[in-house]
Formats: structure tokens, sequence, C-alpha cells
């Protein structure tokens, strides 16, 4: 039984392989597009989450300016497309590269402050970002949005139904999986619990923290923004407040809090915890209680916090290592 | 191999070393002591750099270190051990040593058997499964000595690793940096304990509120009478 446990425990990835299958199988007996729209929904933000944690799970380095990330893929892959014909296939990896580059410089810039001043840092660049993207009306069409061509193009990253972006949403979610399961097996995921667990120590024993983060950091943003411009290229429209506004970044942060920080899939129990219930209430509830899905998100993080404060997939690690050593 | 010349720190306009120099030979024991304040940590912090605005050059092999960032001094081949422990609290032993290793290797099986074969030689390997976070004071100290030595240090320096230590602790740390020495790695030992460090060390350097008092063998240092005025106060002069 002990070593049953204890090959759960090593093999932890059995459960996600379980739950990439079901993701895979079940929108195929699903016709409602309202379901298919969730199950979008779950992958899109589970995506943007857990590309959140690789900076913020993995080196404790909580970044509060991510929605600018994001922002940065879904106006580059938009505008790319819009103006210059190029087709989102390119146009996110452009933005995620730009992303990226984004992401190092406010590391050089905010690397050395440590903890909240941190996040208040990340948090005003991704003001900045919010007001830049109203204000430059001429480029990004300020605070009327962008519309997207809605023709089926492949070309274009259009498609036909729902089904389609149900399968690139997942395709998405399992590549910043699989990245984000890779640096933790690494070196540079070693460097990086080294850095978040005692700096002056992983120092010592030569870590470069300094270039470890701004690795993370630029892997981090880069599939945000590829995120984000997944997430243009299915809304069909955007403004700055539906993808550069800061509660995208709260909200990152709640699923990989809720599931599991700094864990590899604790982001995607987050968000398969939260996005149906926002969806169902807005549902049951129309437009009669706006806001009510954040007060159920608000008691959920704090029984969370109160009685697993490292989230679901933290205590549930915690739980299997406790029986597997006694 | 190791060399200090004239090494100056200041805390606000507080002066806590001057004019330090000396230096190490080669695969020997060195015991560095002097009471509570002499400088006996921050010398360590400027050795490894994690202080760096002092005056002064430090040398290793020929090279001036001055002014590294601790990560590069590691890599060059100098590591220490933190007197206020510092183990990574939330991943196991092995984990903790693999970091060390990783600074020389590059595959993580690699690091990991290197890991494995270190906690072995400290005695940990019982309990390489073992969180960080869940160390009695002496397997810490066992713990900061094992990642140490995974970075391969050409000289390893040691704070305080026997403090807090019972009697049967302190035999096995004492064996331990016996058989480091013997692995022909360089020690500097900052210890409380003068029993021990008279026992273990060729050579004892003694720092006195922020000044080089003396250097010598044990016998040597425990009959200057500076020394014993530096621990014991002037009354005890001539006890």
């Amino acid at each position: 039984m002990k070593q049953l446990i204890k090959n759960i425990r090593n093999s932890s990835h059995l459960p996600f392989v379980c739950f990439f299958l079901a993701a895979a199988v079940l929108p195929l007996f699903v016709e409602n597009d309202f379901y298919l729209d969730g199950f979008i929904l779950i992958f899109i933000w589970a995506s943007f989450s857990s590309a959140w944690n690789i900076i913020a799970g993995f080196t404790g380095m909580v970044s509060l300016g991510h929605n600018a990330l994001f922002g940065i893929g879904a106006y580059s892959s938009t505008i790319l497309l819009i103006r210059y014909g190029i087709s989102p296939w390119f146009g996110l990896l452009i933005g995620g590269t730009l992303a990226a580059a984004v992401g190092v410089l406010i590391g050089v810039i905010c690397f050395r402050l440590r903890s909240h001043y941190f996040a208040l840092a990340t948090l005003a660049f991704g003001e900045v970002i919010f007001i830049l993207a109203m204000n430059f009306a001429d480029i990004t069409g300020g605070a009327e949005g962008i519309a997207l061509p809605i023709e089926p193009d492949i070309w274009n990253m259009s498609f036909q139904g729902k089904l389609p972006y149900v399968y690139s949403g997942l395709i998405l979610l399992m590549i910043v999986t699989i990245v984000s399961s890779k640096i933790k097996q690494s070196k540079l995921g070693y460097f990086l619990i080294a850095f978040k667990e005692n700096e002056d120590a992983a120092r010592m024993l030569g870590v470069n923290t300094g270039r470890a983060r701004l690795t993370a950091m630029a892997i981090s943003s880069f599939l945000a923004a590829v995120t984000g411009s997944f997430y243009a290229q299915y809304i069909v429209f955007i403004d700055p407040s539906s993808v550069c506004r800061i509660q995208l970044s709260i909200q990152a942060a709640l699923f990989a809090i809720v599931g599991g920080i700094g864990t590899v899939f604790g982001p995607i129990v987050g968000a398969v915890i939260f996005v149906p219930i926002t969806i169902a209430l807005r549902a049951v509830l129309g437009s009669t209680m706006p806001g009510l899905h954040l007060i159920i998100y608000g008691f959920i993080l704090i029984v969370v916090l109160l009685y697993m404060p490292q989230g679901i997939l933290g205590a549930a690690k915690n739980k299997l290592f406790r029986i597997s050593n006694n | 191999m190791l060399e200090l010349k004239n090494i100056e720190k200041k805390f606000g306009g507080n002066l806590v070393l001057q004019g330090i120099s000396f230096s190490l030979e080669p695969g020997r024991i060195t015991g560095l002591i002097g009471p509570n304040g002499a400088g006996k940590t921050t010398l360590f912090n400027v050795i490894t750099g994690f202080h760096k605005d002092h005056s002064g050059t430090v040398i290793f092999s020929g090279d001036k270190i001055t002014g590294l960032n601790p990560e590069d001094i590691c890599k060059k081949g100098i590591c220490r051990t933190f007197q206020v422990t510092k183990p990574f609290a939330n991943i196991t032993l092995t984990q903790n040593v693999m970091i060390g290793a990783l600074s020389r290797l590059e595959r993580i099986k690699d690091a990991r058997r290197k890991a494995q074969e270190i906690l072995d030689f400290v005695g940990l390997y019982e309990k390489r499964e073992i969180l960080g976070r869940n160390l009695t004071i002496a397997d810490r100290k066992k713990l900061e000595i094992a990642r140490g030595l995974a970075t391969s240090p050409k000289i390893f320096l040691l704070d305080e690793v026997m403090a807090g230590l019972n009697e049967s602790e302190l035999l096995e740390m004492k064996k331990l940096i016996r058989n480091i020495a013997d692995s022909g790695i360089t020690l500097l030992i900052i210890e409380h304990i003068m029993t021990v460090i008279m026992e273990l060390s060729q050579k004892v350097i003694v720092l006195d509120q922020g000044k080089f008092l003396t250097s010598g063998t044990p016998e040597q240092v425990t009959k200057n009478p500076e020394v014993i005025k530096a621990y014991l106060g002037k009354e005890f002069k001539h006890a």
C-alpha cells in the first residue's frame, strides 16, 4: 500500500493524463455550444494561469502585470492581421517574442524588488500598458476596440463552429503544461526552487538567480502572450478592458493559488473549479446580480487558504508525502 | 592558495574589519577564532562575495576575486556554510544537494547520483527523501556541508558547524571534517568550541574587534597572553 502511494506520488502525472484524455474525448459528445464555450474558456484561462505560474509560482516573484503581456499578445497578432495581413499563426509567435522581450525588460528593472514591492511595480506596468492601449487609438482602436474577421479561414485562425477552437485550445494548454513540467524537472527548475526557498544559499551553491529568473520570465511572458493571441482569435473582438485589465492577472493568481501555486497542474485545477462556476452563475442569474461570481471566488479563496494554504494540489501532495514516509 | 590583503569593512561608520591579511595553505585545516563580534562571519561574507563594499583584495589561485558575485566565486571553487543554516525547506535532502551538484553538472541524473554519494558521505543517506524543514540541528548542519561539497569546492569555509551539537554529534562532525580535509579540500573553520578547534586545526588565526591578533599553531595561540586577554579580559592576564 505504502509503495502504491509512493508510486502515485512519483507518477503524479497520471491524473492529468486522464484529465487530458477526458478533455479530448468529452467535447465530441457535447453538442451544445454553450458547454463547448466552457471547455474553451477553461483551456484558455488554465493556459494563462499556468504561464503566470512559471514565474510567480516557481520563483515566488508574484507578477500582477501579466495582463499586459496577455494584451501584448492579443494586440500584436490582431494588429498584424488586420493591418498587414499577417496570419495569426505567425502573429502569435511575433507577439510572444515581443512579450518575452518586454518580460525580460520588466525583470531587469524590477527583479531587485522583493515580494509585494515587485507585485506593485508589475501592477503599475500593467496599468501603463492598459492606458497606452486606451490612448493610442490609431493603432489599437482605443476604447472602441478592434473586431477581427469572422469568415472561417484556417490561414486566419478562424474556424467554423466551436469544436476546432476546443481542440486548438486544448493543444495550447498541453503545450503550456508540457513546457511548465519540463522546466520543473530541468536544471532551470531546480535553480528556480533554490531561489524561491533561499536566495543566499542558492547563490552560494553557484546558482545565477538573476539569469534563472529572467529565463523563466521570458518563457512565462511568451506563453501568456500566445494565450492572449488565441483568446483574441476566439472572441474576435478585443479592447483594452477585455485583454489588458488587471483582473486578468488577479484571476491567473487566484486559479494558481487555489489549485496549488508552484505545482505544474495547480492552475488547471483552479481553472476547472472556477471557470464553470462563473459561467453557470452568469447563465442562471443573467445580469440580475452582477459580480456575484466574485463574491463566490472570494469565499472559495478564503476557505482554501485557511485549510489548504498550499492550494488543493499542494495539500494533496503533502498528504501523500506523509503517508508514504511513515 | 587563498590570500587576503588588507581587508577593511565598515558597517555605516563602524569599522568591523581592519587591515586583515593572511593566506591559507592548501590541504590544511585552518581555524578562525575570536570573541563574539570579532568579525569572523563578516570576513566569510567578504571572501564569498556577499559583502562587496570593502577595501583590500582577495586572491584565489592567482586570480583577484574581490567584487565577484557569490555564484561566480562558487564556480571558481570556494563555497561556505551559513552559521544560521539555510536549508531549502520544502524539497527533499536529495534535491537540496542536487542544486549544489548542478553548479558543475548538466544532467539531472548525474546530479542525483552525485547528491546521493555525498549524502552517504555525510551520513544523511537514510534521510534523503525527507524534506529540508524536518531536520534536527545536527542534520541541518550536515546538510549545509553536503550541499557545499556538492559544488566540488577547493576551499570550503565552515561557519560554526558544531554549535549546538551534543557529545556524540560532535564526535561525528569532527570525523566528517577530517574526512573532508583528507579528500584534499582546504578548510577554514569558524568555531567557538576551543577544544575542538585546537584538536582539528593545523593553524589558528585569531581576530579581535575586527583586527588580526595573532596566528600560529594551536599551542602557540593558546599560550599567547594577548589571546587570553581578548577572550577573558584584562584581569585574567596572569591566570
